[in-house]
């Protein structure tokens, strides 16, 4: 144990994690980049390093990566990530009151207890966890993102059903493309067969709605110079204290755990974690009008159900070989740069490696907080910079980043200019965009996992109901959850028609 | 934040100093003895005189991009385009790029590129992909692109099915399954791939062998990548699953947890040196009249606007590097084995498999009726 | 009716889809049709009319910007990131800023020349990302 924290701890494994983390932060930071492609394009590079330190390269980038998107987020209303879209929900708010500063400190400490939690997870419950995620089939699967879904439902104040509708058209833009298991295209104009062979990427769309979206209403309005309202900034800041975490245990802990266990879930995209840790957040909340409006509980669950995909995504993919994420999957990649097959046996066959992946990411995650918190009242100023000075610069980013996203694909460019006047248009017709987002996100997962169950079955429906007690569990939630919507909403009405 | 960005940079600086000082030290892992490549150098034929290219003097300084047939950094395709485009680079002082982007974009790339900037790295599925369907033959057939090198092979793309399974080799399935008439064994597959090809000869050899009652208790799972197929064989949505035989050889070890397990039942190719799994030819599966004896074979293509300079300028450098001792030990830890054609060998073989194919293809049952 | 739903190999691309169509066609009627209805009571009232865009709103900078992204993208299949981005970063400046005053443009062309080149060499060189 001592020579694995003496072999760590070099000065050279310092400063490559403190160069992954800010790198990471970079492209965290920058819409249309992430986590993944941080480590994807890092990974080339690791062929010079020994095993131990590209795993502290690639593992600061994951952590770095995955914290980043929190910046442009709550500063700006930009999800440099899909995980952080919930962050803009009330962190931006936030930063309107004239508490960016606070709520980036508040972001960043949850992301850091996430982080820990995941870690702790990994590192003492790894094994039993592996084994409950492989009690997850298809059809479990499926129901998870179902709840997942259900955010649509609490999201969509007044107007649930129009969310709904737009949670359903977000799903089938997302079916557009091939069909992988018959290799067969749907839904595309015969005209665009070859540019939309794969669809709409993720990235160009969530991008092109929020961010650009964004740009084309400011434009309407005449990009007026100001971000936010000064005045109110200097009278109204509230300075952040590790108090504000009173009281909020619970929802740290919570939206840990699921942030956690969705990265255990092979094959569950990331972004779910988030968007199932808010809506519960918002479920159990005492004040649940006041999320969406800046409430810290709304930003906490998001940032630490993020961070806590970390060291949950490593579960299956240390114990099984199995990845539990995107980002996680490229890290199969530099094992197999240097020969190695990671399988059932890794952690008992390399325990020295496995200690080096729990010391690394720990570290990281230390490390994440003090590159970001130390320096973050001079990132914060980015929202005094003019309108006018700093869209050009937004634009120039989403164009790479769309067109990294695939490795360099020129129709996702078209793509996100195609959805930037596609969010625009939301906007002004009044239709709510975010769920469409969320259906869009997770519309691809909810075909494969609702085809697989039923293919595993024989076609056969009632395979949903009839799988054993982790299903009846996950109905209880779905349903409890969309019930719970549901009376919110008749409250306001009445509230209203009062 | 202005300093901490420069020293970040400065950093990032000195990490690709210190590569670029350390040219390439590949993993240094145990790897099992080289397997005698099935073809190498110039096969007959007649290749044509091709001019004399120096691929010091053509390649160095060039920017290349490489299209691969896949998605995913973690694949077959991936990690041998890296590795042998990495090593060229090295040598000859270019600088290649591999850029996954998956199938039909990459075949798209190919058929409409200009010069020489862009080529793409793939496999069988080059025209497999086109013989079952999945890509248009007029947009993307193998004429439309110049053949050129090969620099490598999978020698062990497999069928593997659940260590507790009643049987561990094809032979034995087929026994079990005549013996269990209303046992349904369902095998995870990709559609329109190497995969397919495996599982039609399977089933062709248990209709042969035990008729067709028999075979059509066998049935196709359709799916995506390995770690996929494992789950969909942990949660018993599948019997068995398609995999390259390096991949799944870490859950045929001693000591893993017996839900994991699994074992090789059948190889497609030849039989791996030091290792007791069947192949499809032992147990006497046959495809088009002859023992079943399959291998991915890795290939670049061009496109048709690449000069002839360029082509054996490109060949030179495939049989300087793959050809090299080093090479052989990075590719075979991958669990790859290395070969080399020249530009006119490569397209001869890959018109010859894909003739021979096209005819077994043809002789299939509808994949409707398999899937379920 | 329940042929049109049934699952096979060769359809199943379109198996999902035909679901999720049905549910938005269902869905749609369910929200339309209530509100097409008050829509028509609201028009014999005399209603108020609806208004797209804001009062007074930017034509040039809003049309602008939409055809400058147009005329980037296809610019950079043209000439390539570099030339493309410095230009249009340019002119995104100078159209959002909406003045020719001569400090201004400085400031826009050295944001022009600083940000790509900064891009192109971080992103494009040093970490070899595929740019346009």
């Amino acid at each position: 144990m001592m020579d694995i924290l003496a072999s760590i701890f070099t000065l050279q494994n310092l400063l490559i994690a403190v160069l992954g983390v800010t790198m990471g932060i970079v492209f965290g930071a920058i819409p249309g980049m992430t986590a993944t492609m941080a480590v994807a394009v890092f990974l080339p590079l690791t062929y010079a390093y020994d095993l131990q330190t590209s795993l502290i390269l690639l593992l600061g980038l994951y952590v770095g990566g995955i914290s980043g998107g929190l910046i442009p987020a709550v500063l700006i209303n930009i999800p440099g990530t899909p995980s952080s879209i919930t962050t803009c929900f009330d962190g931006y708010p936030m930063t309107l009151k004239g508490e960016g500063e606070r709520a980036l400190k508040i972001g960043i400490t949850a992301s850091l207890l996430g982080g820990m939690f995941s870690l702790v997870c990994l590192w003492l419950f790894t094994p039993p966890l592996a084994k409950l995620a492989i009690q997850f089939s298809a059809v479990e699967k499926f129901l998870v993102i179902l709840f997942a879904l259900t955010i649509i439902a609490a999201l969509s104040k007044g107007q649930m059903l129009m969310g709904i509708w737009m949670g359903l058209a977000g799903v089938l833009v997302a079916l557009m493309g091939t069909f992988d298991d018959n290799n067969k295209l749907r839904l595309v104009p015969h005209l665009f067969r070859k540019e939309l062979i794969y669809g709409f990427s993720l990235l160009p769309v969530l991008i092109g709605l929020f961010a650009l979206g964004q740009m084309l209403e400011e434009a309407e309005k005449g990009m007026k110079k100001e971000h936010i309202d000064k005045g109110l900034l200097a009278k109204n800041a509230r300075k952040f204290s590790f108090a504000d975490f009173k009281g909020q245990i619970v929802n740290v802990l919570r939206s840990s755990a699921l942030g956690t266990f969705m990265g255990i879930l092979p094959g569950v995209g990331g972004s779910a974690a988030s968007l199932m840790a808010y809506t519960q957040t918002k479920n159990f909340s005492k004040h649940p009008d006041e999320l969406g409006k800046g409430a810290t509980e709304g930003l906490i669950a998001s940032e630490s159900a993020n961070n806590g995909l970390t060291g949950g995504a490593l579960i299956p993919l240390l114990s099984m070989g199995i990845p539990g994420d995107s980002t996680t999957a490229v890290l199969v990649g530099a094992f197999a740069l240097q020969g190695m097959q990671i399988g059932p046996l890794f952690i008992s066959n390399n325990q020295d490696l496995w200690y080096s992946v729990l010391i690394g990411l720990a570290l990281c995650n230390v490390i994440m907080f003090a590159v970001m918190f130390f320096p973050i009242k001079l990132i914060s100023r980015i929202i005094y910079i003019p309108k006018q000075r700093m869209y050009p610069i937004i634009l120039l980013m989403c164009v790479v980043g769309a067109y990294a996203a695939n490795y360099g694909v020129m129709f996702d460019v078209w793509s996100l200019i195609v959805f930037a006047i596609v969010g625009y248009l939301f906007v002004k017709l009044k239709l709510p965009a975010t769920p469409f987002l969320i259906g869009f996100i997770l519309g691809g997962d909810l075909e494969r996992y609702f085809v697989d169950a039923l293919k595993g079955s024989g076609g056969d429906l009632t395979v949903f109901f009839t799988r054993g007690p982790i299903c009846w569990v996950l109905w209880l939630f779905i349903l409890a959850s969309v019930a719970y919507a549901v009376v919110q909403e008749r409250k306001d009405k009445l509230k209203k028609a009062a | 934040m202005k300093l901490k960005k420069l020293i970040s940079i400065a950093l990032a600086a000195l990490m690709v100093a210190t590569m670029a000082a350390c040219n390439g030290g590949s993993g240094g892992s145990t790897a099992p003895a080289p397997a005698p490549a099935p073809s190498t150098s110039p096969s007959s034929g007649d290749p044509a005189p091709a001019p004399e290219v120096d691929p010091a003097e053509y390649l160095k300084g060039k920017t290349i991009r490489v299209v691969i047939g896949a998605t995913s950094v973690t694949g077959d395709t991936y990690l041998t385009a890296d590795l042998v485009t990495r090593m060229i680079s090295e040598k000859y002082g270019c600088n290649i790029k591999v850029d996954p982007i998956g199938a039909g974009r990459a075949l798209e790339e190919i058929v409409s590129t200009k010069g020489e900037d862009t080529i793409m790295m793939f496999h069988d599925m080059t025209y497999l992909g086109v013989l079952f369907g999945a890509y248009d033959a007029d947009d993307y057939s193998m004429d439309k692109m110049i053949v050129g090198g090969s620099y490598g092979y999978n020698p062990g793309d497999c069928f593997a099915a659940s260590a507790s399974a009643p049987y561990t080799t094809i032979a034995e399935m087929g026994k079990w399954m005549s013996e269990n008439p209303n046992e349904v064994v369902r095998l995870a597959v990709e559609a329109g791939g190497v995969s397919q090809l495996g599982f039609d000869a399977i089933y062709m050899w248990l209709e042969e062998t035990y008729g067709e009652a028999v075979a059509k208790n066998l049935k196709a799972f359709v799916t995506g990548s390995t770690s996929e197929k494992l789950q969909a064989l942990w949660d018993g949505n599948c019997q068995g699953i398609y995999a390259a035989a390096s991949a799944v050889e870490e859950y045929t070890l001693d000591g893993v947890d017996a839900q994991l397990k699994v074992n090789v039942i059948g190889l497609m190719g030849s039989k791996i040196e030091g290792k007791e799994w069947p192949t499809f030819a032992d147990q006497g599966i046959s495809i088009g009249g002859e023992p079943f004896n399959f291998s991915k074979e890795y290939f670049a293509f061009y496109g048709t606007g690449a000069s002839s300079e360029f082509v054996s300028a490109m060949d030179a450098a495939f049989e300087a590097v793959a050809t090299s001792p080093e090479y052989k030990t990075a590719i075979e830890a991958l669990g790859y084995r290395a070969q080399f054609m020249d530009h006119n060998a490569a397209k001869d073989h890959i018109y010859q498999k894909r003739d021979k194919m096209s005819a077994v293809i043809a002789d299939c049952p509808d994949f409707d009726a398999l899937v379920g | 009716m329940a042929e049109f739903y049934a699952y096979k190999y060769s359809t199943s691309h379109l198996f999902f889809p035909k679901i999720i169509i049905t549910l938005l066609v269902v869905l749609g009627l369910v929200i339309a049709v209530p509100k097409l209805l008050a829509a028509l009571k609201e028009r014999k009232n005399g209603g108020k009319k609806y208004r797209f865009f804001v009062e007074g709103y930017d034509k040039l900078k809003l049309f602008g910007t939409v055809i400058l992204m147009i005329l980037y993208v296809l610019a950079l299949d043209l000439v390539g990131f570099l030339p493309a981005s410095i230009l249009f970063v340019l002119l995104f400046n100078v159209l959002f800023c909406g003045t020719l005053e001569k400090n201004s443009l400085l400031v826009s062309a050295v944001i022009a020349v600083v940000f790509p080149v900064a891009v192109w060499l971080i992103f494009g060189k040093l970490f070899n990302v595929t740019l346009p």
